[in-house]
């Protein structure tokens, strides 16, 4: 039982950093309706280019902190650019194509920075651990949790309390009708994208200085694992963005322990597979429109 | 023929159709008419399975198909139209045409497997006979996206001929066009169309209502508040009500 | 020949089918980002049939095509309700699922005092069939040649087809193809089972060229790959992905300048050409246009005569 219980926090723990990773999903696909699907790659090619900085100047902590997060959001206002707003407007199909291509060019672009296999991430403080009765915590997991239920918190003000957030909503319900009460669309989902790539920036970093290293997977893993959070948690939600990452957290955490370390990331995707045959929106997502109810409002 | 009955359709707190009955007999021309709103189009995909009522029942051919999938209804012999010109468009005429039969081949997937016809032989044949009634023979080979609008509603209609369907639905089969091309569509249903055939046609403009249907119905706000011949149905003081705003003559 | 060339072209070769099978579903209208999975489970099905059961490699081929196949139709039809992006993305996570269940799956028997078989993450090594016969690699290019002409000529027989304008009606408006009498649920399941078979024979090719397949190999970026040339090359003609492939390996690959590069300029190109060209080079109107320039010279050319 002890087991069961150290092994939930452990996977809330986990899941911490897979809800900051799905945070940045929600923001645009709330606002667009599409799927970025290269922003792992992004984070990661922005952190290459901190780690850079890093290995050939060993600037300091906070300089890799920012350089980070800064690149992050240039390569989102990139990828922006090219696959979202000079695809056509209604074609968000070739857009989640498009960043799918992208994903292997950023990738490979992060990794002539640099070639090596792993290299070393600053961390922002060393690795700690504390207990709680008879449970061990991790002290940057914790304090990732707490980082992303800060974002959470912030990015619900914005929405809701902000007229740029208003803005944001409005695009989200119905870009025409935004459009003719004077939002102007291409600077709203260009927000979107800068504000998905600073949460998914710091996100990076916060993941990153935790695991002390990185790798050439980082893209891929960031991605998938925020991916399937958004997914699970419910798609445009963010509150669901949390709950997907943390459950995603929790069965990765069990699958590892009862099963194996080899059905860790098979437990993700199984878990993915089954939510988006029995229930595609997603726990606390909008109900989605299936094929049938597509062909309904096009009549 | 088509028989309705108590037919009932809400989406979530509109009822577009409330407690529809309505026969069709064979050889009719039905027209319906009604102002926007009024649940035309809504009656229509019920009757081919777009959607399912929320109530009552619809028979074909003493068939009750209440709820059946949209491909087996439409195998059973009814064809339509559609209001906002459904067209595969980077299709030729040609093909678009022939693509309507492929729901009625026979042996099945094997059937499915004949090439393409050239010009001239076996369901090659039926296709360009089909293109020459409605005047497009001359466009065969045109993308359908590159043909002008009334070109598109006349290929809407030689996809309903070339399956020689039973039951010929058509949603406002003269939308969007100028009165002469107007005339032309109505004198294109009332002498290729027409006859032999039994028609339900949804329609605003009268010109084309006038020359074309045997018979009306009038719906209102999801029901039907007047059915008969064309000119007793149009002096109807609830129908001039509903439908002008209770003045004026019906336009021509 | 040397042997790199002949290994390019095999490379090719084998790489084309993928991007058929990417390109049969783009058509019915259903982005994939999944056939690696096919492909992988045709390596793996076909390998084991020859390495484990010493069986000749046609039954291996047509075991592989046959696992492929019938798997996508089964994913298919859980996935019919799905559209857009969501049925996309459960294509990645099965294929995802497919590739982990792989370095997972341990089942070797003991051949002539080896094992042989799926080792987990070590792959599956062993597939020797094409030296234990004393084949050279020229010998297996022109198999996996002559393959890959037979399901191209299906394909454009199935294109000039009724069933391939299902297919087209499929992608274009799955409404009207349901109201002009058509299942569209039966043909879907159809093209999804039989994108599977391609992509499967290219897998059981691929193992039996190489000897010995790893599940890594049927990673993301295979998908990623297989969908560009679809994309790239155009869905107006089965031609498209061999145009695909052709930019990709056929000319990125062998300009020295770029080779390094090649992903970040192949990515690059393939979001240019999205912009620029949502269908491809060859979309469907592209080959129209071009059919009737053919025909009305053909015309011409007869009436000279």
């Amino acid at each position: 039982m002890i087991d069961f219980i150290q092994n939930t926090v452990d996977g809330v723990m986990f899941g911490s950093s897979y809800a900051l990773l799905a945070i940045g999903f929600t923001i645009v696909f709330g606002v667009m309706r599409r799927l970025n699907l290269a922003f792992g790659a992004s984070i990661m090619l922005g952190a290459y280019m901190g780690t850079w900085l890093h290995v050939h100047y060993q600037v300091h902590v906070l300089v890799v902190a920012v350089t980070t997060v800064a690149c992050t959001v240039l390569v989102g206002i990139y990828v922006e650019r090219l696959c979202f707003h000079a695809v056509r407007r209604d074609a968000a199909l070739a857009s989640m194509v498009s960043s799918f291509v992208i994903w292997m060019q950023l990738e490979e672009a992060a990794i002539h920075l640099l070639p090596e296999r792993t290299y070393a991430f600053p961390g922002l403080f060393a690795a700690g651990s504390y207990e709680a009765g008879p449970f061990l915590f991790r002290t940057e997991q914790t304090a990732m949790l707490l980082l992303a239920a800060v974002m959470v918190g912030a990015l619900h003000l914005l929405l809701h309390r902000t007229r740029f957030g208003l803005a944001l909503r409005a695009t989200s319900e119905n870009p025409l009708a935004a459009a003719y009460m004077g939002i102007h669309r291409t600077w709203t989902v260009l927000c979107a994208f800068v504000l998905m790539s600073l949460a998914g920036g710091v996100a990076g970093f916060a993941i990153l200085a935790t695991d002390q290293q990185i790798t050439p997977f980082f893209g891929l893993w960031a991605t998938f694992k925020g991916l399937i959070a958004m997914m699970l948690g419910g798609m445009g939600s963010l509150p669901g963005a949390i709950l997907g990452g943390l459950l995603l957290g929790v069965v990765e955490a069990h699958a590892l322990w009862y099963l194996g370390a080899e059905y860790r990331d098979l437990s993700a995707f199984l878990l993915l597979f089954a939510m988006l045959v029995s229930r595609p929106g997603g726990l606390l997502g909008q109900r989605i429109l299936s094929r049938e109810e597509l062909a309904f409002r096009r009549v | 023929m088509l028989a309705l009955s108590g037919v009932e359709k809400r989406f979530g707190a509109l009822a577009a159709l409330d407690g529809i009955d309505l026969a069709v007999e064979i050889g009719d021309v039905l027209g319906i008419v009604g102002p926007n709103g009024s649940g035309k189009t809504t009656l229509l995909n019920i009757v081919t399975g777009v959607y399912p009522p929320t109530a009552g029942r619809v028979a074909f051919q003493d068939t009750d198909i209440t709820g059946w999938a949209g491909h087996r209804i439409a195998r059973l012999g009814i064809a339509r139209t559609f209001q906002n010109i459904r067209l595969f468009p980077t299709m030729t005429v040609f093909d678009n045409v022939w693509a309507a039969q492929h729901g009625r081949v026979s042996g099945g997937l094997f059937g499915l497997l004949r090439s393409r016809p050239a010009a001239g032989c076996g369901d090659a044949r039926r296709v360009d006979e089909v293109l020459e009634q409605v005047g497009l023979l001359g466009d065969r080979e045109v993308l359908a996206k590159h043909l002008p609008l009334p070109a598109r509603r006349r290929l809407e209609i030689a996809r309903t001929l070339a399956v020689d369907a039973r039951l010929l639905l058509l949603d406002e089969p003269a939308g969007g066009m100028t009165p002469a091309e107007t005339a032309d569509m109505a004198r294109l249903i009332h002498e290729v169309v027409a006859p032999g055939r039994t028609c339900v046609v949804i329609e605003h403009k009268m010109a084309l209502i006038a020359g074309v249907c045997s018979r009306l119905c009038v719906l209102d706000f999801g029901r039907k508040i007047a059915e008969g011949p064309p000119d007793r149905v149009l002096a109807d003081p609830r129908v001039r009500q509903a439908y002008l705003g209770g003045e004026g003559e019906p336009d021509a | 020949m040397d042997d790199y060339v002949i290994t390019v072209l095999s490379n090719i070769g084998m790489i084309s089918f993928i991007g058929l099978s990417a390109y049969l579903l783009l058509v019915t209208g259903e982005i994939s980002f999944g056939q690696q999975a096919y492909f992988g489970l045709g390596a793996y099905a076909a390998g084991a049939v020859t390495a484990m059961f010493l069986l000749p490699i046609w039954v291996g081929i047509l075991v592989g095509a046959c696992v492929a196949g019938g798997i996508a139709m089964v994913v298919g039809a859980l996935t019919l309700r799905l559209s857009g992006l969501y049925f996309s993305i459960s294509t990645l996570a099965f294929a995802e699922m497919v590739r982990l269940i792989l370095l997972i799956v341990h089942v070797q028997v003991e051949v002539e005092g080896e094992m042989v078989g799926p080792a987990g993450a070590e792959g599956f090594h062993g597939i020797r069939w094409m030296f234990e016969r004393d084949l050279s690699l020229a010998h297996f290019m022109l198999l996996i040649y002559g393959l890959l002409a037979l399901v191209l000529i299906v394909l454009l027989l199935v294109e000039r087809s009724r069933l391939g304008s299902v297919f087209r009606m499929l992608g274009s408006d799955d409404l009207l193809a349901e109201m002009q009498g058509l299942d569209t649920v039966r043909y879907r399941i159809l093209a999804a089972g039989v994108a599977g078979v391609i992509s499967g024979i290219g897998g059981a090719l691929y193992a039996h060229f190489t000897t010995y397949v790893e599940p890594q190999f049927f990673n993301v970026m295979l998908g990623v790959h297989a969908l560009a040339y679809g994309l790239i090359g155009g869905l107006g003609t089965a031609f498209g992905p061999f145009i695909g492939v052709a930019i990709d390996i056929g000319f990125l690959e062998s300009v020295r300048f770029i080779q390094g590069y090649r992903m970040i300029v192949f990515g690059g190109l393939a979001a240019v050409l999205l912009i620029f060209m949502p269908r491809g080079i060859l979309d469907e109107e592209r080959v129209h246009r071009l059919k009737t320039l053919f025909r009305r010279r053909n015309h011409a050319g007869a009436q000279r005569r």
